[in-house]
């Protein structure tokens, strides 16, 4: 009768296999860590144009414009339907509610700006806009913003293609 | 003397030739953690930005002495309507005459300038217009804007050589050198105009803007800059 081996009572896991998995999902998930300034939150009423444009976003004041309304730094200020804002918010041209808001942003960086040699009120604003808005609201848009003296646009755009 | 060579000294301590195993689970943990921490911050789509600004208000720069043989401003100017682009500036390319209210000879309107109509070919609007957009129908889409028309006429204006000194005209690098100079400023021959009609689409101007910015020579890996600096407009209308 043949001896029988007697069983190790330690059973052992063995790791390495799923380490190697660990090993090649941690450098996936590291090449495409985010480090960028600006976060956007895509919706329905938000879908940013495509573009072949290189330039990489910086922080600034960040006004969305989507199908439904108008935020800046992810305040609402006024409504959209179907590609306007309603008159009664309007001077002209001029979108009251934001020009108020953006007034006001603009005063606290030129309050910090002040105080700090350092550092330029530079009047840069990041647009987000729906790619399906028409251009008299955009335009509506940088004219408000350009008289709450913010004048160095940023469109931002999905990066794709070349 | 010892009795034992030091060779027999490990087969003696230990039982089997295994060699010994890595303790990996520290190193197990600390994947466990970085995972999920990189799994919420992972980014599905990169951004990008395309700079504008407001035009400048105010007097223009009186110019000194004008030399004769100075290339007029190209005031590229590209107009957007819902019948195509309108490309308008002072190169002859551009086929613009000067009316008579531009003091040109009399008899030729102002504005005879390129236009580029629409496309009508759905494959290319199911490119240009629906790329990145899954809710849009090309059908609908079709006939869109000709980007690729304006791309090329851009490269054109670019490359001409008007007055046969063997460089091209509006061929001014439209970035400054390294280090940049204090007072540099783009020159005027980067600079387009953008004046979109009310209701055209902003997927249609971020496409002009596009088409406008730069280009890839052949074999080239580094793009060529067009006109980068684009300043938008009121509209045509």
């Amino acid at each position: 009768m043949p001896k029988r081996r007697k069983h190790s009572t330690d059973a052992k896991l063995q790791i390495t296999s799923l380490m190697d998995i660990m090993t090649i999902i941690l450098v996936f998930l590291l090449k495409s860590y985010s480090t960028d300034d600006i976060q956007i939150a895509p919706s329905d009423d938000l879908r940013l144009p495509t573009s072949s444009a290189q330039q990489a976003p910086e922080l600034a004041v960040n006004a969305v414009v989507s199908q439904t309304g108008i935020l800046v730094d992810g305040v609402k200020v006024v409504d959209i339907a179907g590609g306007l804002v309603d008159e009664s918010f309007k001077r002209g041209t001029l979108i009251s509610p934001l020009f108020d808001i953006l007034k006001e942003k603009a005063d606290e960086a030129k309050a910090i700006a002040e105080t700090r040699a350092t550092i330029n009120f530079s009047g840069r604003i990041l647009l987000q806009c729906d790619r399906n808005i028409p251009f008299s609201l955009v335009r509506e848009v940088m004219y408000t913003a350009g008289q709450a003296q913010f004048a160095e646009f940023k469109f931002v755009v999905y990066k794709g293609g070349e | 003397m010892s009795d034992h060579k030091p060779s027999d000294r490990r087969r003696s301590a230990g039982t089997s030739l295994e060699p010994p195993e890595l303790n990996l689970l520290p190193f197990m943990n600390l994947m466990t953690l970085l995972i999920p921490f990189l799994l919420v911050s992972i980014q599905f789509v990169t951004l990008a930005v395309i700079d504008s600004s407001l035009p400048a208000i105010g007097q223009p720069q009186p110019s000194d002495e004008k030399d004769e043989d100075e290339i007029p401003p190209l005031n590229l100017t590209v107009g957007v309507t819902e019948d195509g682009f309108t490309v308008a500036g002072s190169a002859t390319v551009l086929g613009c005459e000067k009316g008579a209210a531009a003091g040109g000879p009399t008899g030729v309107s102002d504005d005879k300038c390129t236009t580029i109509g629409l496309n009508s070919d759905t494959a290319y609007c199911a490119d240009t217009v629906c790329k990145g957009d899954d809710q849009c129908n090309p059908a609908q889409e079709t006939p869109c804007h000709d980007f690729k028309a304006l791309h090329e006429l851009m490269v054109q204006l670019k490359e001409i050589d008007g007055d046969g000194d063997g460089k091209a005209d509006y061929g001014e690098a439209c970035r400054p050198g390294d280090p940049k100079p204090d007072s540099w400023q783009p020159p005027e021959t980067c600079n387009v105009i953008i004046a979109p009609n009310p209701d055209i689409r902003y997927h249609v101007i971020v496409g002009v803007m596009d088409a406008t910015r730069d280009y890839k020579k052949d074999g080239e890996g580094e793009s060529t800059d067009l006109f980068p600096y684009v300043v938008i407009a009121g509209g045509v209308k």
